[in-house]
């Protein structure tokens, strides 16, 4: 293995962290949206409420599938106090335990308990990857942002795609859908614009983020124009929620599936000034892979 | 107080790779697996380049990344600054390697060899499958200091108490001492020249200083 | 740290000496009986000049020990064909057969005598790594001696790989087999290609990185940006194989750009020939009686004898004068007031026209650029200052030129090592202190040391065992089949000429046969020891056909390789942590491995023996014993064939020469010869004492360093600058070549000049390559190249995986190496698949984009292309060497060639 100067795709997290990320973080939010539902009908926390469930066991079944040493993985626990990883596999057994509970007895005030301790799990979750201080892609401040609308997006497409079957839980679904994309794009409108900086990011992190754009804002324009279609005419009903809610979670899932895996270069390495190999002839600094000085000045 | 650092002269490293493989011998690391290595960096443009070797490893940061990601505890920081791995409570959840910002953490899934399946005498002598699973890189050959202050001897000065990688340099390019001490070999030298740590404005703080310039000697009093 | 707990630990001291630039001082670490780490030899702090470091190498030796793929019992041939494509169904033997199917070979040629029909030795032997093989080869050295006759010829890339011009000239002028700076003090060092922090040892690198903390300013000159030119303070690239011309102009510079006063005026005068007189004819003016060469004394305004006391040799100037010139063959000249100047006034009219103007053209380096380092070299140089040395007042002249392979060999190596030479000389700065110097001799005897083989001669310079050229005593009939006596005057006749020759003639005629030369026979019995001209030699398809018709053929094996693959027996010796040997450490030796100690150090068994192999001590021994051989071995071994003569000043610790002895029977002996040596006769410690201790050594004088107070002692000049007697003996070795018809050496008795001329190098490889092998020299634009691997320059570990793995982080290993834009321009991008072609021949490989090599060239670091070598056939990295013809055409005056070649690349779709 050839040791590259410049950022290098990080190996470390593969798709089982993607995994981990996509299905974790839907559940959790799903959780959060189960219980405004259930709010109106409770009905919606056995219609959602086990398959969020479901999603965040697959999540850390993932997780755990890509363990070093599975048969202590119960060692996770041992860090509250500093790891967000430690807090998000605390967090994980009180979410299933809440939202089954609340699915088996009906309850509201579990639901909502549940849906409590889903945003702190999205939220850990999003904190997990901005603490990677070694990837640029995820440790910018943006990250912590764009994991929480995606995640909040995607439990309500989730949301949403149960509409279809289910029924409409109420009349604030596809605009708060809509809201919700329309803030997670603003977010990665924000957050490439802030590693597209001039050295922000190594330049093939950039170039990831190109590549994903058009993917993803055509999943957004999908779904957005899903949600006017069946605002506009209510006749569509189910399906423009359908509609709506595939496209905002296959472009959620997308987007942190590239960036968990394809955008998360590694820093690379630098230097601040090159040696003096004899004294006086020291030279500017140098950080390959990332845009250069030249440019960054400008 | 101590706290160890490196000391690593860019004016005077020459890219040989000895370090890493003494390295490699001293920690019998496997196959591909370089806790210490040297990069090969090329900057500028025809006719205008330089060329740089650059030792780098664990930095022993202060404020360690890795250590506040890991979930088990297992990454610790000695109160010599040293930044330890417990292979017992290590479970390879990989945090530790994409939190820390120089590359330095493997992971490795299966014992491997250099010839095959089979361990040379030298592989199976220093076989270890506590460390596989599980997070490794640099320890600043801790168990080589702390043998050797049991000794009474002096790191960075005595060879049994010193990094093999220092050692071995065949360029007197790397040193090592305790940076708390104000007469301490690489005290001096990072008082006496020009530094700089390796991506510095990420805060972690990393104790590998960079020597790449001698200060005037104006500069170089105080 | 051994996780396992080990319950016996043991430091093995021994020695690495896998490359030339040692032997170093080193322990193996051995835990419950398994060698596990090399370490350095920290003990030695103070006393080796790396304090005890050991490079990258020597950390190889552990995988090299316990390799699977080692041959693990002697072997026999089955497959009576050879070649690549031949299995040589290679099956286990036991020792007893192997050692007696030998002897019995040794005692049949030597039945019908040594020489063949052709004159040329029956038994041949090629050892590689400039001569470290005799550091693992034990006693084998006396077995050789007393062999016979043993032809040397059969090459593995010395005079295409080396350093060849600088050893043959250096040795000339200055007793400089090896020639680097005095890196210790110096401050300023001009290199042209030297890459001395990957071939200088660890006693290079050391002393180069303090010098660099000191304040040593280097400027690299060459090609393409190797690590020493990384590690340089400035870098101009340079058009490879023009540094001939850039010398020239630094010559000019200093001779006609700066006033005379700031040269070394008084060194000039007194340390060189520069006053000596020449005549018509091109030949010193001499004294009628004495045959002295005369020079002009300004004080008596008369030409008087070089060595006459109290005088002002003119350097400049016209003078009418008589006297008389000696030309070849006995030639003389009476001139009665001829009109006569001094050498120096040669040079200057030499060096008129080599303005920097002039060079920037051919070398592509701005006229500036080279006026100013000639300038700042000049500056350095402080002329004039003096520095105290063991209590002796030197002239102190810290300034020096360094010279790279493919630099100071083949065409052009005559005017590089000559411009080098001269520059020191014109500053004063030649073998004193701070300046160039030399730090071997190998063609000069005794071998001692430098000094003792100072010998005044009678024009006032060193004697030089110069192979003769006159009719009287020339060797019309080569004794080996390079010819190196008959051809290479400049070779000498040492125990290292042989190595010297122009080896690649062996090769080439083997395919060719020379007219009015003896048939190339082949040998009857060639043995190989730590070599693969089979990968290392150029045009190595060629070189593996001609060694598969050699019919039979020794190799002592550590693993299969591409050459023993043509073997007719395999000897698995033990090999580097295995066997056992006293060697010499410190003195003065190659590059730049210069100690204030000298001494012994041991190599020993560090743990078990592989079970198949055997000591090399052990091998020669029985061999000796069964071929007859034992008496004359055994003699050699107390002549001290191996390191040391066993019988001395107040000792004797000589070998029954009837008897065979075991090898720490003979070790022993030997360390008790050299426990006395070192000790002056105080110690004889044997054996016990250096496997327990390691080494021993007493101090050397740093005076020993520099050349240049023996040649002040003796009242003798360095040859420069004008080379009268190259002059005479190239119009002598002319004479006598034609006299025999043989043309085909014309080209380089052209060489032979009084002052080297300017060749357009570039053009005349251009030029030979088209020529020999047709197409147009447009048709190959880009100049292929290689550099030197610290990871694998001679060490002969290609096999070892650890090596491959941390020689992966240093660019270049696994592919090729060229500039970014030239690449960008023909659609390259980083990490394609590209063809390189050469007139001879083609190959593959990835290419890796840099920007420190000029656009016009490529780069292949290193001597790859293995098909048999076991790990290393699976690297599958790409070679210059199949794509470098031989050719005479390319051979300069000293029998070498340039590692340089024309090519064209491409990019190509597919797989290597």
């Amino acid at each position: 293995m050839m040791r590259s100067v410049e950022p290098r795709p990080q190996t470390a997290w593969d798709w089982r962290a993607a995994v981990q990320f996509t299905c974790g973080g839907a559940g959790a939010s799903l959780t959060v949206f189960t219980a405004l539902a259930a709010w109106q009908d409770p009905a919606w926390l056995r219609r959602t409420g086990p398959i969020a469930a479901s999603l965040v066991c697959l999540g850390l079944l993932a997780v755990f599938a890509k363990l070093g040493r599975r048969w202590r993985a119960f060692l996770v626990i041992l860090n509250p106090f500093t790891s967000w990883l430690t807090r998000e596999a605390l967090l994980a057994p009180v979410l299933l335990a809440l939202g089954l509970g609340a699915a088996v007895l009906m309850s509201r005030a579990l639901a909502l308990a549940a849906g409590g301790v889903g945003l702190a799990f999205l939220y850990a979750q999003a904190r997990m990857l901005k603490e990677a201080r070694g990837i640029p892609a995820w440790r910018t401040p943006a990250m912590l942002w764009l994991i929480a609308t995606s995640g909040l997006a995607e439990g309500l497409s989730l949301l949403a795609i149960g509409a279809a079957y289910f029924g409409s839980p109420g009349g604030w679904l596809l605009p708060a859908l809509g809201g919700l994309l329309i803030a997670r794009l603003a977010v990665w409108r924000a957050y490439r614009r802030a590693l597209s900086a001039p050295g922000a990011a190594p330049v093939r992190t950039v170039a990831v983020l190109d590549g994903m754009n058009a993917v993803l804002l055509a999943a957004h324009a999908g779904a957005l124009a899903s949600v006017l279609a069946g605002l506009a005419f209510p006749g569509l009903g189910g399906l423009a929620a359908l509609a709506a809610g595939l496209a905002g979670l296959l472009g959620g899932w997308y987007l942190k599936f590239n960036l968990v895996v394809r955008a998360a270069y590694t820093q690379g390495f630098a230097l601040a000034r090159t040696p003096a190999r004899t004294p006086g002839y020291g030279g500017p600094g140098v950080k390959p892979g990332w845009t250069p000085p030249q440019e960054q000045e400008r | 107080m101590t706290r160890y650092a490196m000391v690593a002269d860019l004016r005077k490293c020459v890219g040989c790779q000895t370090c890493t493989i003494a390295c490699k011998h001293a920690n019998g690391t496997p196959p591909g697996v370089q806790w210490r290595w040297v990069l090969d960096v090329e900057a500028g443009e025809f006719p205008d380049v330089t060329r740089t070797f650059v030792p780098v490893g664990c930095m022993h940061c202060s404020e360690p990344p890795c250590m506040t990601v890991c979930p088990t505890t297992a990454t610790r920081q000695r109160a010599d600054g040293i930044i330890t791995i417990d292979y017992d409570l290590c479970i390879g959840c990989g945090y530790c390697i994409v939190a820390c910002p120089y590359q330095a953490r493997y992971k490795t899934t299966h014992l491997t060899f250099a010839y095959g399946e089979t361990p040379l005498p030298s592989e199976q002598a220093y076989q270890d499958f506590g460390r596989v699973g599980v997070a490794t890189k640099c320890t600043f050959c801790v168990d080589r200091i702390d043998a050797g202050l049991q000794r009474g001897l002096v790191p960075g000065q005595d060879p049994d108490a010193t990094p093999a990688c220092v050692n071995s340099c065949i360029a007197d390019a790397l040193h090592f001492g305790d940076l708390d001490d104000p007469q301490g070999n690489v005290t001096q030298l990072v008082r006496a020249h020009e530094t700089f740590r390796m991506h510095d404005e990420l805060g972690a703080g990393p104790n590998i200083f960079y020597l790449w310039e001698r200060k005037s000697s104006d500069d170089a009093v105080g | 740290m051994n996780p396992n707990k080990p319950a016996d630990i043991r430091h093995v001291p021994t020695y690495c000496y896998q490359c030339v630039a040692g032997p170093d001082l080193m322990t193996v670490k051995v835990e419950d009986g398994v060698a596990t780490q090399v370490e350095p030899n920290l003990g030695a702090r103070g006393i080796h000049p790396a304090d005890g470091t050991v490079c990258v190498k020597a950390y190889g030796l552990v995988q090299k020990l316990y390799n699977p793929h080692r041959i693990q019992s002697p072997m026999k041939r089955t497959n009576p064909k050879k070649g690549r494509r031949e299995d040589p169904g290679f099956v286990a033997i036991t020792w007893d057969e192997a050692l007696d199917l030998v002897a019995d070979k040794i005692k049949t040629i030597r039945a019908k005598g040594g020489l063949d029909e052709s004159g040329y030795p029956r038994i041949a032997a090629s050892f590689g790594g400039a001569g470290t093989a005799i550091a693992y080869m034990g006693t084998f050295p006396a077995f050789l001696g007393a062999l016979g006759p043993v032809d040397m010829s059969f090459g593995s890339g010395q005079g295409v790989k080396c350093y060849h011009s600088e050893h043959l000239y250096g040795e000339l002028w200055h007793r400089a087999f090896t020639v680097c700076a005095d890196t210790p003090r110096t401050e300023y060092i001009v290199s042209l290609g030297a890459n001395i922090e990957a071939s200088g040892g660890v006693c290079g690198v050391w002393r180069h990185a303090q010098a660099r903390e000191r304040g040593i300013k280097r400027v690299q000159i060459e090609p393409h940006l190797s690590v020493t030119g990384g590690c340089s303070a400035e870098w101009v690239p340079i058009r490879p194989k023009t540094d001939g011309a850039f010398l020239h102009a630094m010559l000019h510079v200093l001779l006609h750009e700066v006033p005379r006063g700031r040269l070394d005026v008084p060194f000039l005068k007194d340390r060189t020939a520069s006053p000596y007189l020449v005549a018509p004819n091109g030949f010193y003016l001499r004294d009628p009686r004495t045959r002295q060469p005369l020079l002009w004394d300004a004080r008596r305004g008369a030409a008087v004898p070089f060595d006459t006391p109290g005088t002002d040799p003119a350097l400049e100037g016209e003078f009418v004068v008589s006297g008389v010139e000696v030309g070849a063959d006995g030639q003389t000249w009476e001139h009665q007031d001829a009109t006569c100047v001094p050498a120096f006034v040669k040079l200057l009219e030499h060096e008129a026209p080599n303005t920097p103007e002039w060079a920037e053209l051919i070398c592509d380096v701005p006229a500036n650029t080279i006026r100013r380092i000639a300038l700042e070299f000049l500056e350095h140089a402080q002329v004039g200052a003096t520095v105290e040395v063991d209590g002796r007042s030197l002239p102190f002249r810290p300034v020096a030129v360094t010279l790279g392979k493919t630099v100071s060999n083949g065409w052009g190596g005559y005017d590089c090592a000559w411009a080098r030479t001269l520059l020191a000389c014109l500053v004063g700065g030649l073998d004193v202190p701070g300046g160039t110097i030399g730090t071997i001799v190998r063609l000069n005897r005794p071998a001692k040391d430098r000094q003792s083989s100072v010998i005044g001669g009678p024009d006032g310079f060193m004697e030089f065992p110069w192979n003769p050229t006159d009719k009287a005593h020339w060797l019309p009939r080569p004794t080996v089949r390079h010819g190196y006596k008959t051809l290479v005057p400049l070779s000498a006749d040492s125990p290292w000429s042989q190595a010297l020759g122009p080896t690649h003639l062996a090769w080439m005629q083997q395919l060719n046969p020379f007219p009015h030369w003896p048939d190339p026979t082949v040998p009857e019995l060639w043995f190989v020891y730590r070599t693969n001209p089979a990968i290392s030699y150029w045009d190595n398809v060629k070189v593996t056909q001609v060694m598969a018709t050699f019919p039979f053929v020794v190799a002592f094996a550590y693993t299969l390789d591409e050459t023993n693959w043509m073997a007719d027996v395999l000897l698995p010796e033990a090999t580097d942590l295995e066997g056992l040997q006293l060697y010499r450490i410190g003195g003065t030796k190659y590059i730049e491995y210069f100690w204030d100690y000298q001494g012994f150090a041991l190599r020993q068994p560090v743990a078990e023996v592989n079970p198949g192999a055997r000591d090399f001590t052990w091998i020669a021994t029985e061999l000796a014993r069964r071929a007859g051989l034992l008496e004359k071995y055994n003699a050699a071994i107390n002549r001290g064939a191996t390191s040391v003569a066993l019988q001395g000043d107040g000792y004797d610790f000589s070998l029954d020469v009837s008897q065979p002895h075991s090898v720490e029977a003979i070790w022993d002996a030997i360390c008790r010869a050299a426990s006395s040596e070192v000790t002056s006769g105080e110690a004889s410690d044997g054996l016990d004492w250096y496997r327990a201790n390691g080494y021993r050594v007493r101090p050397y004088p740093r005076l020993k360093w520099y050349l240049y107070p023996e040649i002040v002692d003796k009242g003798l000049r360095f040859e420069m600058p004008y080379q009268e007697r190259l002059f005479r003996i190239g119009q002598q070795l002319g004479n006598r070549l034609h006299e025999q018809d043989i043309g085909w050496w014309d080209k380089q008795l052209s060489e032979y000049e009084p002052l080297p001329v300017w060749r357009d190098v570039p053009g005349l490889i251009r030029q030979a390559i088209a020529a020999n092998l047709g197409g147009k020299e447009a048709d190959y634009p880009f100049w292929l190249l290689t550099a030197r691997s610290m990871q694998y320059a001679w060490g002969a570990n290609v096999g070892v995986q650890m090596v491959a793995e941390v020689a992966d982080n240093v660019k270049g290993h696994k592919g090729i190496i060229l500039n970014a834009r030239a690449a960008a321009e023909r659609g390259i991008a980083d990490g394609d698949l590209i063809e390189v072609r050469s007139a001879l021949s083609v190959t593959r490989g990835p290419a890796i984009l840099r920007q420190g090599i000029r656009p016009d060239t490529v780069l292949m670091v290193g001597q790859f292309d293995h098909w048999a070598t076991p790990f290393a056939k699976e690297l599958k990295t790409p070679s210059m060497n199949p794509l470098v013809p031989m050719l005479l055409d390319l051979t300069d005056s000293t029998g070498s060639s340039a590692d340089v070649v024309p090519v064209a690349i491409a990019r190509v779709d597919g797989r290597r």
